[in-house]
């Protein structure tokens, strides 16, 4: 038991256990980073319009199932907590949607390559760290999300996500200079270790937590 | 001499703090419900790993003094207790805290 408990540390633990302890979260990363890994080569093979609807459907489709798990797996395990809705709250929940919805923006968008977003043009020298700014504004804002993360709810591991993510786009840009992206590695390794620690996490919560008969 | 006498106070009212708050367990749960609308037994349990025994007991106390509410009912086929911190029990940590932070204040410090 904590000798010096207080209002902050009882905040970050319920939402740790009501958000984080099984892995679903994580899982949920996961998929949506591998999605957008074979989203360049389901690209080239629908078009823009139709890769856009799948890519859609599917992120929908693993959020249904993860709720689904979630409802019917963790929530026996975990208990049943209904937030309070306070001000303070609903500005922290303003910000973090509007932060997650600038990164996918700027994710989807190095993802798409268009024309006029001016990559470095292939020359015989090689480019510097510079010469992508959108890539390296990507970086930063995950940086910068994750961390927040991290902090506010006491996760450490979200901070390994944010280097994870953004260093896994730039790296991706980078590898793939001047060539037409197919299946993006780089975004498909950063997803498969997020998915490994989730998976980890899932099983671990099945064990420390089995589903109890009894109630006070 | 004036300080002296300011720390007396503080002491004198760390002895009439609500002696229902001031246990740990009971703290704890306190705590937990103030961030939240309501929450389950089992979530309590988790979140503050007490037994089941303890649990029930504190929350029984906590109850009895009206900082608490209770309400059986069932999740599907289980039954399923939730617990929401009552206005009294929210003005109860608010009083504890205000108390606790003046009492233990350093000496010398604003």
């Amino acid at each position: 038991m904590n000798a010096t408990p207080s209002l902050s540390d009882a905040h970050k633990r319920t939402v740790r256990l009501l958000s984080y302890e099984d892995g679903l979260w994580d899982l949920l990363l996961g998929v949506v980073f591998l999605l957008l890994a074979i989203y360049p080569l389901t690209r080239a093979r629908l078009g823009p319009g139709w890769n856009l609807a799948l890519f859609l459907g599917l992120l929908l489709l693993a959020t249904a199932i993860f709720s689904a798990l979630r409802r019917r797996i963790s929530t026996p395990r975990l208990g049943y907590v209904q937030g309070r809705v306070t001000p303070e709250k609903k500005l922290i929940l303003a910000t973090t949607v509007a932060l997650v919805a600038l990164t996918a923006g700027l994710v989807l968008l190095t993802l798409a390559n268009p024309g006029w977003l001016g990559g470095p043009a292939p020359s015989p020298s090689p480019a510097t760290l510079w010469s992508y700014p959108v890539e390296l504004l990507v970086l930063l804002a995950l940086i910068v999300l994750f961390s927040l993360m991290g902090y506010r709810f006491g996760v450490p591991r979200l901070y390994l996500y944010g280097w994870l993510l953004g260093g896994a786009n730039l790296a991706s840009v980078i590898l793939y200079r001047g060539a037409p992206v197919g299946f993006n590695g780089p975004l498909a390794a950063a997803a498969g270790i997020i998915l490994l620690i989730g998976g980890a996490l899932f099983v671990r919560m099945l064990r420390r937590y089995p589903v109890r008969d009894v109630e006070a | 001499m004036a300080k002296d006498r300011t720390q007396a106070q503080g002491l004198r009212e760390l002895g009439g703090v609500d002696r229902v708050v001031h246990e740990p367990a009971r703290l704890m749960i306190l705590m937990i419900l103030y961030g939240v609308r309501e929450a389950d037994a089992l979530f309590l349990l988790n979140a503050t790993e007490l037994t089941w025994g303890n649990l029930s007991s504190h929350v029984s106390k906590l109850e009895e003094a009206g900082y608490v509410e209770v309400d059986k009912g069932f999740a599907g086929k289980k039954p399923r207790t939730m617990l929401r911190l009552t206005g009294a029990g929210r003005r109860a940590v608010d009083d504890y805290r205000a108390t606790m932070q003046a009492a233990l204040k350093k000496p010398g410090a604003r």
